[in-house]
């Protein structure tokens, strides 16, 4: 199936949808009336990772440690400094999103959709919920006006709206009641990949929860494909097949998610683990505390050798002078840590 | 950590929530109510600008009317009635009720230092009609008539609701006129800095960069100039010879080569805070055209900032045609404007002799008082969805 198309000279296995290739966005920081350039913010650097059909990727960290600007690089809401993203299409060519023409683009627009990570400012408020929902297929030339009425009547059944709100404002709903507008929205079109940036965190919990398990149905009875992104270790673990940590722009850990959570191998992936709360006091107790030292480090000035080590708990001269690379342990996980092999890390109990 | 496990996938179907009874009443209304109906719901909260702009309708039905609604027209002098006071209008005649009316106005002479002074003769009683015939003219240039909208019926007398100037020419007459071209001056003057401040506050906002700092500084400077000395080298270079109505149009481009500014600003402002809005971002990646971007999602979001923005712009024009033909600069006799009404009100002597000449500084007030609060309201119920 696969065809390698001109612009996409490296092949990319059948059950990848998405395969981000040592992708890099800098930003230059400008600076006074002339706009000189007096530096790049390295929002991402590097960074290398695939995702399965089907699957649903986590994207963690801290904030600013550039989880977003992935999903906005896939999306092409931004164009890449450096690097490659395939993308393959449900007719299974594969296309390197950073190089696309606006025409093409267009066209994979429709496969591929995002959800927003606030409720309120991701829907146009001057549109009722038939334009907003309907406004993908009225873009794309998708049905008459009273078919794309039809279907979005049933885009909202499906996320749980009454379809009598149709002519309804978006100031008519709740947060969470937004967010699923927004969900219906990016379902409008069919779309085989939808990045959610941090989808339920404006949420408060319950509502949150519900909001997760209806994109679980809805990936399981559309064969989505997910990008997770989230600051929430608890909410990836539930929905997530597997993790990328990212740190500073960078992945420092990506892996399955039980095995992540059960023996992290990255020293950054054991202190977001050991900053998730504990409900039961007895583990918390026992357990061995790795509180993180200091803040994210400032994107535009990055520590030398590895960006984690003015905060990692075992760093040593080599982690201050050398970078390490992302590499591939032979259990099949990819860690970018000098000592991956020698650190005894601590993760937290299996589910 | 797994306790902290959500619900089960199964155990949730999303349901609908039931209509709450209340919800099918008013609430629908309001979840269904289109963004101009609320922005409408908010101003009527704000009760001074809608009395304003109730006075506002009325005052620029006047002026449009003009010609029906005066007595007499702006140029007819009355060489014995000259800085006449005001007529009172009256209904009670020795005692009596009466319909409107007003007494006669006896010209007489100060023995002492030979000047004019008029006394009300109370003997007669000239009643106030209305849709009498006086002069002809033609409304709204189209139809020939000479029918007046209110007058007295008496060929010696006249009716000079805000008394009379130095020609014994009908000030209230004047006023109306005057009203014509001092807020069509206003609306013009803000038409035009309306273009350019959209045009260049837009590219400034939409494209960033060097543009937009070019634009900015150029907007800083034009500000930074002092606005009378500029007025005046300006309106200098207008030879005296042209036909008034050619300076006057000349004179609010003049204006809204000033006041474009304020309306860029607002103008840039908005674009800048909306391409950073989500739902624009939603758009483009839904695979929205710029030109639907533009139309669809930034314009709408920002039509009622410029309105309120130019309603508070008109004032300024207003206030600006006034202080220019005051000072000589701007419109002259024989157009009749506030600006050039108020130059009658030039010097103390005619002031203490005959104050109802400030009429028309009293109408400037009104007028940009009521603008104000308008453009205000409008500010405030701008934004229907915010906090």
């Amino acid at each position: 199936m696969t065809q390698p198309s001109k612009n996409a000279p490296a092949a990319m296995q059948d059950d990848t949808i998405i395969s981000v290739r040592s992708a890099r966005k800098y930003f230059p920081v400008q600076e006074g009336w002339l706009r000189t350039i007096k530096g790049y913010v390295k929002a991402v650097d590097d960074i290398t990772f695939d995702i399965k059909k089907g699957e649903t990727f986590g994207l963690v960290g801290e904030s600013g440690s550039g989880k977003s600007s992935i999903a906005r690089l896939i999306l092409r809401a931004y164009d890449l400094t450096g690097g490659e993203i395939l993308f393959r299409r449900s007719n299974g060519e594969v296309v390197d999103v950073s190089t696309l023409s606006d025409r093409s683009l267009r066209e994979i627009r429709r496969e591929m959709q995002m959800i927003f990570q606030d409720p309120y400012s991701s829907l146009n408020p001057r549109m009722t919920l038939l334009e907003l929902v309907g406004e993908p297929m009225v873009i794309h030339g998708v049905g008459s006006e009273g078919e794309i009425r039809d279907r979005v009547a049933d885009l909202l059944r499906l996320v749980g709206l009454r379809p009598e709100y149709l002519n309804r404002y978006p100031h008519a709903f709740s947060g969470g009641q937004r967010q699923r507008i927004g969900i219906a929205r990016a379902l409008a079109l069919n779309p085989s990949f939808i990045a959610a940036d941090e989808a339920v965190s404006a949420l408060d919990v319950s509502v949150a929860a519900q909001n997760i398990n209806l994109m679980q149905d809805l990936q399981e009875q559309f064969g989505l494909t997910y990008l997770f992104i989230t600051h929430d270790l608890g909410m990836v673990e539930h929905i997530s097949d597997r993790i990328g940590v990212m740190y500073l722009g960078r992945l420092m850990e990506v892996g399955p998610t039980d095995e992540m959570f059960a023996k992290p191998q990255h020293p950054y992936t054991e202190a977001l683990l050991a900053a998730v709360p504990q409900p039961d006091p007895r583990g918390n107790r026992t357990r061995k505390r790795v509180p993180l030292k200091g803040e994210i480090a400032d994107a535009m000035n990055i520590p030398t050798g590895c960006p984690f080590h003015p905060r990692c708990p075992y760093a040593d001269v080599k982690c201050r002078g050398e970078v390490p690379e992302l590499r591939m342990l032979p259990s099949g996980r990819q860690v970018r840590c000098h000592y991956a092999e020698t650190l005894d890390l601590v993760g937290v109990a299996a589910a | 950590m797994t306790d902290l496990q959500i619900l089960p996938p199964q155990s949730f179907t999303p349901q609908a929530p039931p209509l709450a009874p209340k919800e099918q009443f008013n609430a629908d209304a309001t979840y269904t109510a289109k963004p101009w109906t609320l922005i409408w719901w908010r101003f009527r909260k704000h009760k001074l600008a809608v009395v304003s702009l109730a006075f506002m309708a009325i005052l620029g039905f006047l002026a449009l009317f003009a010609d029906f609604m005066s007595p007499y027209t702006p140029n007819t002098i009355s060489r014995l009635n000259t800085f006449a006071p005001p007529n009172v209008v009256r209904i009670f005649h020795e005692g009596q009720l009466h319909r409107p009316f007003i007494y006669p106005m006896k010209r007489a002479r100060d023995i002492e230092t030979a000047r004019v002074i008029y006394q009300e003769d109370r003997g007669k009683v000239l009643p106030i009609r209305f849709f009498v015939a006086g002069e002809t003219y033609n409304l709204l240039g189209l139809v020939e008539t000479n029918i007046h909208f209110f007058g007295i019926d008496d060929r010696r007398q006249q009716i000079n609701l805000l008394g009379t100037e130095s020609l014994g020419r009908d000030l209230f007459s004047r006023l109306l006129y005057g009203a014509r071209v001092t807020l069509s001056a206003g609306l013009i003057g803000v038409a035009f800095s309306f273009v350019l401040g959209l045009a260049l506050g837009a590219i400034s906002g939409y494209y960033g960069g060097w543009l937009d700092s070019m634009i900015q500084r150029l907007m800083e400077f034009i500000r930074s100039i002092p606005t009378i000395p500029l007025w005046m080298g300006l309106a200098a270079a207008l030879p005296i010879a042209w036909d008034p109505l050619f300076v006057y149009v000349l004179i609010t481009i003049i204006l809204s080569l000033i006041g474009w500014t304020h309306l860029a600003r607002v103008v840039r402002g908005r674009f800048l805070s909306l391409k950073s809005e989500d739902y624009v971002l939603a758009a483009r990646l839904a695979g929205a055209s710029e030109y639907r971007i533009v139309t669809r999602h930034m314009l709408p979001a920002m039509t009622s900032y410029i309105i309120a923005a130019v309603t508070l712009a008109i004032p300024e024009m207003i206030l600006g045609e006034t202080a220019l033909s005051f000072l000589g600069l701007g419109l002259r006799p024989p157009v009749v404007s506030w600006g050039v009404l108020l130059q009658d009100a030039q010097n103390l002597r005619t002031i203490s002799l005959a104050p109802w000449l400030l009429a028309p500084g009293v109408a400037v007030i009104l007028v940009v008082l009521a603008f104000n609060f308008i453009g205000d309201g409008l500010r405030d119920a701008a934004d229907p969805y915010g906090q």
